[in-house]
This record gives C-alpha cells, structure tokens and sequence, in this order.
C-alpha cells in the first residue's frame, strides 16, 4: 500500500467505535420493524385531491394507527410450531429451539426445555420457564416489561442477557447474568434479589408447596399417614461460595436402606424430594420409588410424581408394565402438563408394535405434530 | 436446522400476523422466499444479517459524521429493499443486491448534498471532521479533509472512489454495485484520482501529510 491516498482512505474506514455502530443499528432495527408492521398492516392512502384536508385526516389517521401497534401485544414465533404462541407451550424436545417475540426478544430454548407463553403485552410478556435451561435476550426499554417464573420463582426484566434454568424435580433454580440486572423473587430468596453484572445465583425450594390430598387410586401407594409432621426449617441459609453468591440449600437427607419402607416417622416434602433426587442419581430406582410413593401418598404430590415413578419403572426398574401404567396416570392427573409429551413418547416407544402403542401415536401427533418424538410417532401409527 | 416440513409451512406465504415458523438458521434463498411471501421473520433475518456491512458501505462512502441522517439511510435501504423484494428471484445474493440500493442512495445523497451546499452556500470545509479509531490529530484532520475533497468530486466519481479507496471493494463489484459498466468505473475511478490528487495537491494538510508518508502529490 504505497499510496498514500489508500492508507488515509484505509484510515477513515476506521470509523467510530463499535459501541456506537452497534447502538446505530439497534436504533434502525426498531425503525425498520415499525415500518414493516406499517407496511404490512395499513393500507397506503391515495395521493389526497384536497390536500389540506386530506393531509389533517392522514395525521390522525397516522397517529392512530401508530397508537394501535404502540399498544398492540407482542408477536411470538418459534420454530416448528404452528398457531398462535400464546397460552401455549413450547418445547424443544432433543433439540434446541429459539421463540422469538416482534420486539427482537429472544429466548433460546436447551434441549429437553419447556416453555410456556402465559400472554404478551405490548411491552413484554409473561412466560413460565416449566423445565430446562433458557438464554434470553431481552430488548432494552424503559418500558419494558417481561416476567419469568420457573416454579415458584419469578424474574422481573426489562432489558438484559441471562440464562435461566429450572429443575421441577429438585425444585432447583439457576441464574447466570450475562448482562444487565434482573429481579428475582422465591423461596429462599432474601426479598427483591438484585442479580446483575456476571453473577450466578443458585436456589433450591426450601419445601414444596402441598397440594391438597386426593384419593390415592393407585394400589401400590401406602395409605397410611403418619403423626403430624414435623417439617425441617423451611428456609435455608444463603451461602457464599465459589462464585456462587447466593445458593440456598435445603436440608438435605441420605436415602438409607430403610428407604424404600413405609416411613416410620413423618418425613417432609422437602426431605423426600431430596431423596428422590440423590436416589435418582445413584440409579437407586427402589428408593428412588418409594420416596415418590412417599410423596404421593402422604402430601398428595400428584402428577409430577407418577412421571418420575413411569420414569424410574422404565429406566431403573426394568418393569414397562409399571412404567406404562405410571406415565398413564400423569397424564390423567395432568392432562395439560408440561411433561405430556414426554410421556406420551415413552408410551409409544414402550408400546411399540401394540395397538396401544399406535394409539398412543396417535394421541401424540394429533397434540404435538411437530414434537420431537414426532417421527417416531408417524412410524408407530402405521 | 428446521425440518423439511417446516421450511414448507415457513414458505408458504402466510400473512405476517400468522407466521409462526422461524428457521434458527436461514439461508440467503430461504430469506429471499420468505421476503417475497412477506414474511416478517425474512425481514428481521435479512437486517440481522447485513445490517452491519451496509451501514459501514454507507458510512465509508458518505464520511459518518458528516451526515446526520446516516440512521435514516440505512433505514432507507432497508425499507427500498422490503418495497422490492417482490422481485426478487431465488438465487439473488442478498448482500450485493443491499449494496446496489445502498449505492444508489448514497449517490443520491452525495447530489443532495452537492445542491443543498451550492444552495446554502455550505462549504464542505465547514462540516465537522471526520472521527476515527486511528488515533492522532493529524490523521482525523488529513481524513476530514479527504471527505472535504471528495466531495468537490462529482457524484458518480465520489461514489466510485469512496468504494475504491475506503469500502475496499474490487473494480468489477463497484461496477456492479454501481450498476455501470466495468470500463465505466474504471475511467471514474482513474478520473477521480486524478483530480483527488490534484486538490490534494493544493490543499496544505493533505499535501503535508502525503509528503510525510512518502507518496508523491
């Protein structure tokens, strides 16, 4: 590059710093989407013959029509999914899957997520994050308004990066904040957490909420109840470790060999959760059973419970016939859930070659024709 | 990536309101289909991905500060995109065709500018300079006098060499960007230099800094 023209023009290329090209860009993109909502959603008016009127009428034509999209809910969009997003579930199954609202919110979906589009507003939305782990990238604004519940934890947001994820079987809650700040509020949590810069943050439910008893209809649940119980204390201390600045640990309990018996004294919600949990990870689909049976039968714990009893049976137990009947009842229990389609593909993969399995295939693509148990569905209903 | 049924539904020109198929990655010819079905999410796509590239065409070609509507150009380009897409056909590179729109904007711009200063009596001199990450004094001073002599060029050699000299694009993508004839560009562009050269010549800052770096004004 001998000429010296060409280094000073290579030189003004350099330009302003990349904060500023980026903010441009940002701004345009706002301005770009108005106008293709604009574009797509009012019809041009004619070239006016008596201008002046015609030109007062556009203005409040114009000013309605830009109070209308102003106010009008967000769009959300995922992939694969057909219909309107709200009031419905999303799940990417053993995939990964973006849901993209009009604003340029962006919630990136891990495998095995379930997300649930709760309603949308004009300036954000409320989704439940059911299972898994999601990024989201909120589009600053002043007026945003967007809420995340995971449990019985919510995240308050008006513009930021992080990434959520939400375990309903230990009841664990995690937060990594990319960018901007978030206000989480749930168990365990010392009042409005502000969670902001690069900070993660872990909690676990202290003691699940009870749902009210029902009639066990299962033979194998225990009916026995115990004395009244005496619960662990319900709230954990919040730990500094690690990078981890808030964790909330619940009172933890060893599955013994005594596990899988009737309980002899009353064990909290809590505590068999926990053991659950641990049973779970040790492969241990005896107390793994006996906890959830636990659960089902002393504190009402239903459908959640008969998915991981169907999981266990299937998994641990080698015992489909359980298992069959397990992921049965969750989905008599909770017909709605957000494991229903989980279930139902493990119904059809432990049916397999059975009529029941094609019913069960069936049932399956008529409710999630694009799931991600969807081919083997269509192969199984044949 | 989406599956073939869903790239189908996403193609199937539903009304934006009802699109709710949206790739997780997008090829260029499934964002010209999904531009042409009016798609919102080919919209969206189509600006998160060249957004950059033709903002800094467009700053490189008109100087970034010396146009305060810069936001509104690249807002153009876009908006003209979206009011032609209808024409485009499956193969279309998407990038080249945003260069063209872009190119012909700044053009324009470069000849509103060109009358309005003529009309205000608005020297170029007079514009704030020209800001860059290249540090010194004397190098923003020697890059806003560029932009001034530049734009004593006539438009379609500005054009022509802005490409050239700052964007960096080779002489057959200019012609084509330009819409011109390879032959065209080139006599502009060897135009363009030649008077660049010549105000260069006369002017004290940039005559002072090309004799530092050795060239010859």
């Amino acid at each position: 590059m001998n000429d010296p023209l060409m280094r000073l023009g290579r030189l003004a290329k350099q330009g302003p710093s990349d904060d500023q090209v980026s903010q441009r860009i940002e701004r345009v993109r706002t301005r770009f989407r108005e106008s293709f909502d604009q574009a797509h959603t009012s019809p041009r008016p004619t070239l006016p013959l008596f201008a002046g009127a015609l030109t007062v009428a556009a203005v409040v034509c114009g000013t309605f029509f830009w109070w209308s999209a102003r106010e009008r809910p967000l769009e959300a969009f995922a992939e694969a999914q057909s219909g309107e997003l709200t009031g419905e579930s999303v799940s990417s199954g053993q995939g990964t899957k973006q849901i993209q609202f009009s604003d340029g919110t962006r919630l990136s979906l891990h495998p095995g997520t379930v997300v649930h589009v709760e309603g949308t507003t004009s300036r954000g939305a409320t989704l439940q994050l059911r299972e898994g782990r999601a990024f989201a990238t909120i589009v600053p604004s002043d007026e945003a308004q967007w809420l995340i519940e995971a449990g019985p934890y919510a995240v308050h947001v008006t513009g930021t990066e992080f990434e959520l994820s939400w375990d309903p079987s230990d009841g664990e809650l995690e937060l990594a904040m990319h960018r901007g700040s978030v206000v989480l509020t749930g168990p365990n949590v010392p009042g409005k957490l502000t969670v902001q810069g690069s900070e993660f943050v872990r909690f676990r439910v202290a003691e699940r909420a009870e749902e009210p008893p029902e009639q066990e209809a299962s033979r194998r649940e225990a009916p026995e109840r115990g004395a009244p119980e005496q619960e662990a204390a319900k709230d954990a201390e919040i730990e500094e470790t690690n990078g981890v600045r808030g964790e909330a640990r619940s009172g933890s309990g060893s599955v013994g060999s005594d596990a899988g018996e009737p309980a002899k004294a009353p064990r909290s919600a809590r505590l068999l959760w926990d053991l659950v949990q641990e049973a779970r990870q040790r492969r241990d689909g005896d107390g793994a059973r006996s906890a959830l049976l636990e659960l089902r039968s002393r504190h009402g714990a239903r459908g959640q419970t008969a998915y991981l009893l169907g999981r266990v049976h299937a998994d641990e137990l080698g015992s489909p016939a359980e298992a069959i009947h397990w992921f049965e009842m969750y989905l008599k229990e909770a017909p709605g859930g957000s494991l229903s389609e989980q279930a139902l593909g493990r119904l059809i993969e432990l049916q397999a070659g059975t009529a029941a399995g094609r019913k069960a295939a069936q049932r399956y693509l008529d409710r999630y024709p694009h799931g991600s148990y969807a081919r083997l569905a269509r192969s199984s209903s044949q | 990536m989406p599956s073939q049924a869903a790239h189908s539904e996403l193609l199937s020109g539903k009304p934006p309101s009802q699109a709710t198929v949206v790739p997780l990655s997008t090829s260029d010819e499934a964002i010209v289909k999904g531009l042409v079905a009016r798609e919102r999410w080919a919209a969206n796509a189509l600006y998160d991905r060249y957004a950059q590239p033709i903002e800094a065409m467009l700053r490189h070609t008109l100087g970034h500060e010396r146009h305060a509507d810069l936001e509104d150009l690249l807002h153009d380009v876009f908006v003209q995109a979206l009011g032609s897409a209808s024409s485009l056909r499956d193969s279309v590179a998407l990038l080249a065709w945003l260069q063209t729109i872009a190119a012909r904007i700044a053009f324009r711009t470069m000849r509103r500018r060109k009358a309005r200063a003529w009309l205000q009596f608005w020297a170029p001199e007079s514009l704030p300079e020209v800001a860059t990450r290249a540090a010194g004094q004397e190098i923003r001073q020697a890059c806003a006098r560029l932009y001034a002599v530049m734009a004593r060029l006539p438009a379609s050699e500005q054009l022509v060499f802005s490409l050239w000299h700052i964007e960096g694009m080779e002489m057959k993508q200019i012609a084509d960007v330009c819409e011109i004839s390879l032959s065209t560009a080139k006599r502009r562009l060897r135009k363009a230099r030649e008077r660049v050269h010549r105000m260069a010549a006369a002017d004290p800052e940039l005559a002072s800094w090309m004799t530092e770096q050795g060239g010859d004004t």
